[in-house]
């Protein structure tokens, strides 16, 4: 909301500066977000008279002209066709900045003539349209003034966010109102005197409120002989000074008054009303109507009309129709001051997508005890721009009445909420300053208040608790920085988030975050049914993600193409789907969400160690990651399968990981066919777990169990096997037959060449033997040896390599 | 060959000027072999003693023997060195070089301020709940005292997935579970991600984080509320920090205000960051209303409660400098090795 401060004066003197104005409403939750003060954006302009017009020498279209600026004379060249000796004008001095598009006027040569300075047309000066010529100041105009003072007379705006509780403060009025209440001091409502000839209203207009529920009330008043034409200067001046473009007398006393009163009115061409009747009726499904942006509308039931005898006239409180518009043969105006249901009004709009000032404050809630006066008002005003003769009285139909509500009030909440009690005097005095009426009640320490219309948002106690301290100011609420908690002990297993990016940036990865909302041809890839957004943003963030690693990929690609080739890297965040997957939880019905931490590897495995420069990521590399995570959680019960992908094709030859028969995640090398569609051309590996492997079922409990107190032995073995045999088999075998002094079995070598065969594989693994009760001899060891080669050769034809 | 004693001295002149040009293995060798093998020139001194005179022969013995004798000293010695000096060469450290390092972890610096903060919460006796990202009308709005056709819907452009689903617009429906959940006393913080439909820009982005904080109690009050976030902030931003409550309209608390602090950048002096206020704003407060306790079954007159909510990645911004939100989801890693 825009607010002039010169405009708030009318209603209450100001002897404050308008900052500190602005910073006592700031305090008293009116944000004002910007000052804008005429005097910074007019810098450098001032009335100048133009003392001598001559032909430029080069140029048919150009003037030279002198201008005095009341101190000295400047030479100017002008490409307008009206400049002439002895006018008044707008003069641009060098350095200023021109509002309408923030050139900076310098001295320059225009066709080898100087020119130093410019003088203004409406539009470079922000006032309107017209660039043809120049803006022409009248004959008193006093050369050297400045411009934001002569025509501005020096004000300021506000831009003050008005917060949706608040809708008495969308006017001059309502802000000036609660400035009084701020600073104790009196607030100046507009006297209005009307001159009514003999013509009853009654005799020209009938209201018919059909729906009272939507419409509570609807007041219209008439004036004819009306002559169409612009408003007066001093009221396109305030109406331009916040923002409103003026159109025509009519129509800005409309808007005038909506910023006066924040009540919206409307004015109708009373001869194009048929019957001289207004129905208020909400439409009927289908109807179509043409509102004054001429488009047509298709309506619902929902929506509530203004209606005359015989057709849809307004969409009531968001806009006129074409139909009864002001133009310029109008001569008798019909205004409507109403009030309107606030949901009824955002309704409509909402589902038009129409939102006008008028919506805005009626969707907001407009004060229902005003409404006739500020259709007096506005007669008034057009009257007195036009002339006109207004019609005697005005028809007030008010079928449901909205009365000021009454609350209980005890003022020992004031205490219980805010921590600090504030003696019932002051309190007393607030509300008010306020317009709240306080009276005593039969209960003790209670009292009834009594709360204007104007303030919607007031309906219970702590409503008027919140309006106290609000004036009495939150800086004289203590800070109070002790607290007696009660301890609560409900997270099981606390920090879970914590202790897994502890693993990862202890292990060197970067975390990174991605956005949930992908392409929908990022899901194809896991073939999980996925969640979409009715209305995305964009082609790029139609569905919400069903794993995190479509978005690594994008991060991977944007990495490489900025020529970071070696990425560690990992995410911890939520997936979605409609059918459940393991981890997830059904919090809103038909939706599953999980959480899942990935892993990303490519390129050098260690680029910052020279030595091992050139060793990049494979399958083991992440193999390994993922076991030592594991292992970090103690998820010993942890069984890798072939993945069974289903539909899933982000993973060529996928890792399964199983927990308790349950696949908790997978891992291996992305598909290329992925990498594909993320212009990704090295191998990338990847893996996916879910979050509640870790959250459920590490487990936490420590126990110490004994540490060897004879010294272990270590033998290496090669095994000659065949290429279908697995090492997890040959691991088990050593492992059984090697009981009960073979306490490690380790892998250290796989090797292939022509010399063992086709189909053949060496396999080399390290033994670690010991005894609990003593140390191991030589016969003992060999004995164990010669078991597990012959083992291995019976269960899998494995060959002792010499 | 006719061998004299004074040859004899040349030769071991000639032994010491030779092993002195020796600098390399190489070059001990050639020495080796000119010298000291069975064909080199000292044994074949020593064959010239047969035809010598028999008086000469003692005093050519004894020459020869010291010649021998100088030629495998300076030898060994020279081995010696030579193979000491390699040791040294190898040794020798250039402590220039870069040590083999490892990659250092970083946590995404939205965690970071996020943990921080939920950090300094914690050490205060708050509880972490956490919640879903799909949630629905009730949990999202109207519990939160949101009604349906309310302006105050507005104030949060929501994603939605159906009638009633939707991507959470804040993270106080946490407070709504929570408080379903258990009973008071309530002291919990609420870390997580938001999705409002706003265009992405420098300044905006679709998603962000936000932490909540909500405390359930008798004897909760607004001052209480001042005293704990004026601490948190003082934590977070250095002790040094002014702050103001400002009144402010939130559906779900009454009532409402909004925390500004003094800027750290300028110290309150006013730049560009705080558009030369001096303040910044960040975060939105107040007493849980009324309505809330109602919809979530606890009774207004028993029980007070405050809540409080900041948005982390836009106080992430400002603390690391960083111009761009939309960097913050691009993972570039240069930008991510600098939050180790």
């Amino acid at each position: 909301m825009n607010i002039s401060f010169n405009w708030l004066q009318d209603y209450i003197t100001i002897h404050e500066s308008p900052e500190e104005i602005a910073g006592r409403l700031t305090m008293a939750g009116l944000e004002v977000e910007a000052i804008r003060s005429t005097r910074e954006t007019y810098a450098n302009f001032v009335v100048g008279k133009v003392r001598d017009v001559r032909q430029h020498p080069n140029a048919d279209r150009l003037t030279v002209c002198d201008v005095y600026d009341g101190k000295q004379t400047h030479t100017v060249v002008c490409g307008a066709p009206n400049v002439a000796t002895g006018q008044k004008i707008v003069f641009a001095r060098v350095g200023s900045v021109v509002p309408a598009n923030g050139m900076h006027v310098k001295e320059v040569e225009i066709r080898g003539q100087k020119s130093a300075g410019m003088i203004c047309s409406e539009y470079e000066l922000d006032l309107g349209e017209d660039h043809e010529g120049i803006l022409v100041l009248s004959d008193d105009a006093e050369p050297g003034k400045q411009f934001s003072e002569y025509y501005w007379n020096g004000d300021v705006v506000f831009e003050i966010g008005i917060t949706p509780n608040r809708p008495d403060c969308l006017s001059h009025i309502g802000v000036a109102r609660d400035i009084a209440a701020l600073y104790k001091r009196p607030l100046r409502i507009p006297k209005i005197k009307l001159s009514e000839s003999r013509k009853p209203v009654k005799s020209a207009l009938t209201i018919d409120i059909q729906d009272k529920e939507h419409c509570p009330r609807y007041v219209g008043r008439l004036i004819e002989g009306v002559t169409i034409g612009e408003s007066p200067d001093w009221m396109q001046r305030r109406l331009k000074m916040i923002g409103v473009r003026p159109i025509n007398a009519v129509v800005d006393v409309t808007n005038y008054v909506m910023m006066e009163y924040g009540q919206p009115l409307h004015a109708f061409d009373f001869d194009l009303i048929h019957n001289g009747k207004i129905v208020v009726r909400l439409a009927n499904d289908g109807e179509k109507f043409v509102t004054l942006d001429e488009k047509e509308r298709t309506l619902t039931k929902n929506n509530l009309l203004i209606c005359d005898a015989k057709q849809p006239v307004a969409l009531a409180g968001v806009m006129g129709g074409m139909n009864s518009e002001i133009n310029n043969e109008t001569t008798s105006v019909l205004i409507e001051s109403a009030y309107f249901a606030p949901s009824s009004v955002r309704h409509t709009s909402r589902q038009l997508g129409l939102v006008t000032e008028s919506s805005y404050r009626f969707e907001r809630g407009v004060d229902p005890s005003r409404t006739a006066e500020a259709a007096d008002r506005a007669v008034q005003l057009i009257q007195q721009l036009t002339g006109g003769t207004m019609y005697r009285g005005r028809v007030d139909a008010y079928p449901k009445k909205i009365k000021p509500i009454n609350i209980p009030f005890r003022n020992k909440q004031v205490e219980r909420v805010l921590g600090i009690a504030i003696p019932a005097s002051s309190v007393k005095s607030i509300l008010k300053r306020l317009g709240v009426e306080v009276k005593e009640s039969k209960k003790k320490g209670e009292w009834r208040c009594v709360v204007p219309t104007y303030r919607p948002d007031i309906e219970r106690e702590i409503d008027l608790v919140e309006e106290i301290v609000r004036v009495y100011g939150f800086d004289n609420v203590p800070a109070q920085e002790t607290a007696a908690i009660r301890f609560t002990a409900d997270d099981v297993r606390p920090g879970i988030h914590e202790r897994i990016r502890e693993w990862f940036v202890g292990a060197g990865y970067n975390e990174v975050v991605c956005n949930s909302m992908v392409p929908g041809t990022w899901n194809i890839f896991t073939g999980k049914p996925a969640v979409t957004v009715n209305n995305p943003q964009n082609q790029d963030m139609t569905d919400l993600r069903t794993s995190l690693i479509p978005g690594m990929l994008q991060v991977v690609g944007h990495n490489m193409n900025r020529g970071n080739h070696s990425l560690r890297l990992y995410e911890i965040g939520h997936i979605f789907s409609h059918d459940p997957f393991p981890g997830s939880k059904n919090y809103i019905q038909n939706y599953h969400e999980g959480e899942t931490i990935a892993i990303m590897l490519t390129g050098a495995r260690n680029p910052e160690d020279w030595s091992l420069k050139d060793a990049t990521y494979d399958f083991y590399d992440l193999k390994g990651e993922v076991e030592s995570l594991e292992s970090k959680f103690n998820l010993d019960k942890i069984e890798y399968n072939i993945y069974n992908t289903n539909s899933n094709t982000l993973i060529d030859e996928a890792v399964g990981i199983e927990f308790k028969g349950i696949s908790r995640g997978y891992f291996g090398k992305v598909s290329k066919e992925v990498l594909k569609s993320f212009d990704i051309e090295v191998d990338v590996y990847a893996a996916e777990i879910d979050l509640e492997l870790f959250s459920e079922f590490s487990h936490v409990e420590k126990k110490y169990s004994e540490v060897p107190k004879y010294p272990p032995v270590h033998r290496d073995l090669a095994f000659i096997l065949d290429e279908k045999v697995t090492y997890h088999e040959l691991d088990q075998i050593v492992r059984e037959s090697g009981q009960p002094l073979v306490d490690n079995v380790s892998f250290f070598d796989i090797y292939r060449d022509d010399k063992i065969g086709n189909d053949k594989k060496s396999i080399a693994i390290s033994l670690e033997m010991l005894s609990k009760e003593k140390t191991l001899t030589q016969p003992e060891i060999e004995e164990t040896l010669s078991r597990i080669v012959k083992a291995v050769e019976k269960n899998l034809g494995g060959v002792l390599r010499s | 060959m006719n061998l004299d004693s004074n040859s004899v001295y040349e030769t071991i002149e000639n032994v010491k000027t030779d092993i002195q040009t020796v600098s390399s293995k190489d070059e001990l060798e050639q020495f080796r072999l000119k010298y000291l093998v069975r064909k080199g020139i000292i044994q074949q001194m020593f064959e010239g003693i047969k035809s010598a005179s028999p008086d000469e022969r003692p005093q050519l013995g004894k020459a020869l023997n010291e010649l021998r004798q100088t030629a495998q000293k300076l030898f060994d010695e020279k081995k010696q060195e030579l193979e000491q000096s390699k040791t040294l060469t190898r040794d020798k450290l250039d402590l220039t070089i870069p040590g083999r390092r490892r990659s250092v972890g970083t946590k995404h610096p939205v965690t970071q301020a996020l943990d921080d903060m939920t950090n300094i919460f914690k050490s205060m006796g708050f509880a972490v709940a956490l919640g879903p990202e799909i949630e629905d009308d009730f949990h999202n709005f109207e519990a939160l005292n949101f009604p349906p056709d309310h302006p105050a819907r507005d104030m949060q452009d929501t994603f939605f997935l159906d009638q009633t689903a939707l991507l959470r617009t804040h993270t106080s429906p946490v407070q709504v579970r929570v408080m379903m959940n258990q009973r008071p006393p309530i002291r919990h913080v609420m870390p997580g991600r938001v999705y409002r439909n706003e265009a992405i820009s420098a300044r905006s982005y679709c998603m962000f984080h936000q932490l909540e904080g909500l405390a359930v109690d008798e004897n909760i009050t607004f001052a209480e509320l001042k005293g704990t976030l004026a601490i948190f902030a003082k934590k977070f931003f250095g002790s040094s920090v002014k702050y103001v409550f400002r009144p402010s309209f939130f559906p779900f608390t009454e009532p409402s205000a909004e925390m500004d602090i003094s800027c750290f950048l300028c110290k309150g002096k006013g730049c560009r960051v705080c558009k030369h206020t001096g303040w910044l704003e960040i975060l939105g407060c107040g007493m849980v209303d009324p309505n809330v306790f109602k919809a979530v079954g606890y009774d207004p007159e028993k029980v007070t409660g405050y809540a409080f909510g900041m948005g982390i990645d836009r106080t992430a911004l400002l603390l690391y400098g960083i111009d761009d939100i939309r960097m913050l989801y691009e993972n570039d890693v240069r930008l991510l090795n600098q939050f180790a």
